[in-house]
Order: structure tokens, then C-alpha cells, then sequence
């Protein structure tokens, strides 16, 4: 396993000169909602805890109690590796924006990574919606960027701030030099 | 016996796999290396004392 701790490239194709404006991940909200979830299993545990000594104390005797621990156990090993999980594709959902691209890291699963990038002289339009009571609140949203490219629209799914990362995106896209966008102008003639 | 140990091997076989491909992608295609370093090693130590305790507890069941 190669691993690389020279964090100044987060992606790769990443150029020396490209200046990060910035990483962005899902808000904490939607890690903390599948955590709730993720509590819900765990609270599994107590309740069989609370239903053996209710409904059948039998079940703490031996030998039936020494199965009970096995299960016990299990559960919980299987606990550990989902919070894992639900945290490892959390954090490896990523979404980079840099002085030259957009760059939209995706872990569907543990087996599936995508990266996608998209150059700033190919953005067509920027959308930030808000939706719902929490993204209301805590201020999270998707922000879609539309593109002339293959891939008709790039999607941050659940970033916090979305409208200010829709403003980012635009300014990058107006600090461009002018030939970048001439050629934009040109290909969709 | 046999079986039952034969199951609880299976299982832990699953969980092992499952756990290294969290592990690989985490360490692989993670930012932080060191973050990921410190997680993995947090949930193998964790993981590691819930083996210790299922291998005990199958022990301890009489047939």
C-alpha cells in the first residue's frame, strides 16, 4: 500500500501551480442523521438486555447466558465495522474547488470511487438550493453546476453554504482570462 | 462444535474483509493520512478486544 503524506495534492491530476479554494465535504448533519440511524442498532443491545431480564430470565443461566454473550459480541463487532463505514464514505465524499476546476469526488461504497473534474471555462450556470427544515436552519444545500460538457450537471450534495460556494464559483469563473471564456462562448454556438 | 466453529470463523472472516476494505479506502483515497492512521488503528484495537472477548465467550459454551 503506497501511502503518500504529502497532502499539498488532493486529487490527482492536480497541477503544481493550481491554487485550493476550497474542500468541501456533506454537512455534519447528515453524518450526525446517519449516526442517529446508526444509534438505533445500538440501542438494540439494551433493549435485548431489558427484554431477557423482563420476559425471560431464564436466558441469564447457563448455558443459554454463555450464547446470549456470543451474540452479544457479534453484534457489536458488527456495530464497530458500520459506524466505520457510514464514517469512511462520509469522509471520502469530497468536493475540491480550484482557481482552474471543479473537482467532485464520489464514494458510492466502499468499491466505488469516482472523481470527476470539470474546468471553470466549461461552467454554463451555478445553482444553490436549500431544502427542508434542517437545511433551512443549519444552512446546508445542494449547490448544482451546470456544464457544456458530457456530464450535463455537476451536483454538491448537502454542503454547508451553499450560496456562498455558488458565489465562489462564479467569481472564479469571471477572474478566467478572456480567451477561456471566448472559447466557452464558442462551443456553444 | 465443529460447525458452530466452523460459522464463527466464516463470520469473522467477513467482518476481516469488510473491516480491511474500509481500512484500504480510508488509508488509500483519504486526505489525511495520519487521521486515517490514527482511526484505523483506534478501530483495530477496539476490534481487536471484541474478538478477543468473542473467542471467549464461544469457548465457553458447552455442548
Amino acid at each position: 500500500m503506497q501511502l503518500n503524506f504529502n497532502t499539498q495534492y488532493l486529487f490527482p491530476g492536480q497541477q503544481d501551480d493550481e491554487e485550493i479554494m476550497l474542500v468541501v465535504r456533506e454537512h455534519w448533519m447528515v453524518f450526525f442523521l446517519r449516526f442517529v440511524a446508526w444509534l438505533l442498532f445500538a440501542a438494540i443491545l439494551p433493549l435485548i438486555d431489558w427484554a431477557v431480564a423482563h420476559y425471560a430470565p431464564g436466558l441469564k443461566l447457563a448455558p443459554y447466558v454463555d450464547w446470549l454473550n456470543l451474540f452479544r459480541t457479534l453484534y457489536l463487532m458488527f456495530l464497530m465495522l458500520g459506524l466505520l463505514i457510514i464514517w469512511v464514505i462520509y469522509y471520502l465524499n469530497v468536493q475540491i474547488v480550484t482557481n482552474l476546476r471543479v473537482v467532485d469526488i464520489v464514494q458510492h461504497s466502499l468499491l466505488s470511487h469516482v472523481v470527476s473534474e470539470l474546468h471553470l471555462s466549461r461552467v454554463e450556470d451555478v445553482t444553490a438550493e436549500v431544502n427542508g427544515l434542517f437545511g433551512t436552519f443549519l444552512d446546508y444545500g445542494n449547490v448544482y453546476v451546470q456544464t457544456a460538457g458530457e456530464r450535463e450537471r455537476f451536483t454538491f450534495a448537502r454542503v454547508p453554504n451553499p450560496a456562498a460556494i455558488e458565489k465562489l464559483i462564479l467569481d472564479l469563473y469571471e477572474n478566467l482570462p478572456e480567451d477561456q471564456k471566448m472559447r466557452k462562448e464558442e462551443s456553444t454556438k | 462444535m465443529q460447525i458452530i466453529n466452523v460459522i464463527f470463523y466464516l463470520v469473522m472472516a467477513m467482518l476481516v474483509l469488510y473491516s480491511l476494505l474500509a481500512l484500504y479506502s480510508l488509508l488509500r483515497f483519504g486526505r489525511s493520512k495520519i487521521l486515517g492512521i490514527v482511526v484505523s488503528l483506534l478501530y483495530l484495537i477496539i476490534m481487536a478486544g471484541l474478538y478477543a472477548a468473542a473467542v471467549a465467550n464461544l469457548d465457553a459454551i458447552k455442548f
